[in-house]
């Protein structure tokens, strides 16, 4: 039975230490499974975009359904090209704009469907968007007052860094 | 070398992925058409005898559920092997996939070794 009253709904600590772990476990295995890339949570400054950013890829996952909320990765195109290029195989994805857009879309449905599977009070009641993606890195998300925001920072490769935002919108769920 | 193999999802990079898990998987064929949603997929196999299937389950216009039943319903690759590829891993989501016909279910993220070991043994069936 899904979760039918406020008590459960607030019960379910969707950023408990539990889940966080959770989601950190999920990423570590959709990089060393799906691309052969070994990543870990770092202390990189888990931020919104900063006009001084490098150009980025930014992906984008709605959950509906028992929780509302995002799940939001950004990765610098350096870094967007080494996961596309890990994706195809090891083939070179430097000027393959339109795969690497479908790459940061398909990781984050990976890593946000990955997250809910592991949550059993998620996985049953709780549905994925399709991906937006978006180029650039001057943007701002303007969130509900009563959104919960959890930022993350991972570390792989030469330098390069995930950065992970979840969004949970306690309010209408 | 297998025959011709029909591989369904909106993401292309996802159906390369699909294809390179095969072939580390053993698994050759000699064709390999692609499609982005179900009701493409529909298209092809009008045109098209195929061994196998792997299909997404979340796509636009036609979801992967939505073209198991218009296969059956239409009388399509009728005993051809149809493996859900998907992020969506729940019981509820596997019961869907089988009662409308799916053979096998893979969840995404997946190894070449877990891809072998779904679809050979369909393969030999």
């Amino acid at each position: 039975m899904p979760p039918n009253s406020q008590d459960q709904l607030h019960s379910l600590e969707v950023f408990s230490p539990h889940n966080l772990l959770c989601m950190d476990e999920t990423v570590c295995e959709i990089f060393l499974v799906m691309l052969g890339i070994e990543i870990h949570p770092c202390s990189a400054p888990a931020r919104e975009p900063r006009e001084d950013d490098d150009p980025a890829q930014t992906a984008i996952i709605g959950f509906a359904g028992v929780i509302s909320g995002l799940c939001e990765i950004r990765l610098s195109i350096p870094a967007s090209i080494v996961v596309t290029s890990a994706m195809l195989g090891g083939v070179d994805a430097t000027e393959q704009t339109e795969m690497i857009c479908d790459a940061i879309g398909e990781l984050c449905n990976l890593v946000a469907g990955g997250w809910k599977n592991r949550l059993p009070e998620l996985s049953e009641f709780c549905s994925l968007t399709i991906p937006t993606v978006i180029e650039g890195e001057l943007y701002k998300v303007h969130l509900p007052a009563e959104t919960l925001v959890n930022r993350r920072a991972y570390c792989f490769g030469d330098h390069h860094v995930l950065q992970l935002t979840l969004v949970y919108d306690a309010a209408n769920t | 070398m297998r025959g011709t193999i029909l591989i369904v999802d909106d993401s292309a990079m996802m159906r390369k992925i699909v294809l390179r898990a095969l072939t580390l998987a053993g698994l050759e064929f000699a064709k390999v058409l692609e499609a982005a949603d179900g009701a493409e997929a529909l298209e092809m196999l009008k045109a098209h005898t195929v061994e196998l299937i792997m299909c997404d389950i979340n796509m636009p216009v036609m979801n992967g559920l939505e073209m198991l039943k218009n296969l059956r319903s239409l009388n399509l690759a009728v005993d051809v092997p149809v493996v859900m590829v998907t992020t969506e891993s729940s019981s509820e989501h596997v019961r869907q996939a089988v009662a409308v016909g799916a053979s096998g279910y893979i969840r995404k993220p997946f190894t070449p070794d877990q891809v072998k070991h779904k679809v050979i043994p369909l393969l030999a069936a």
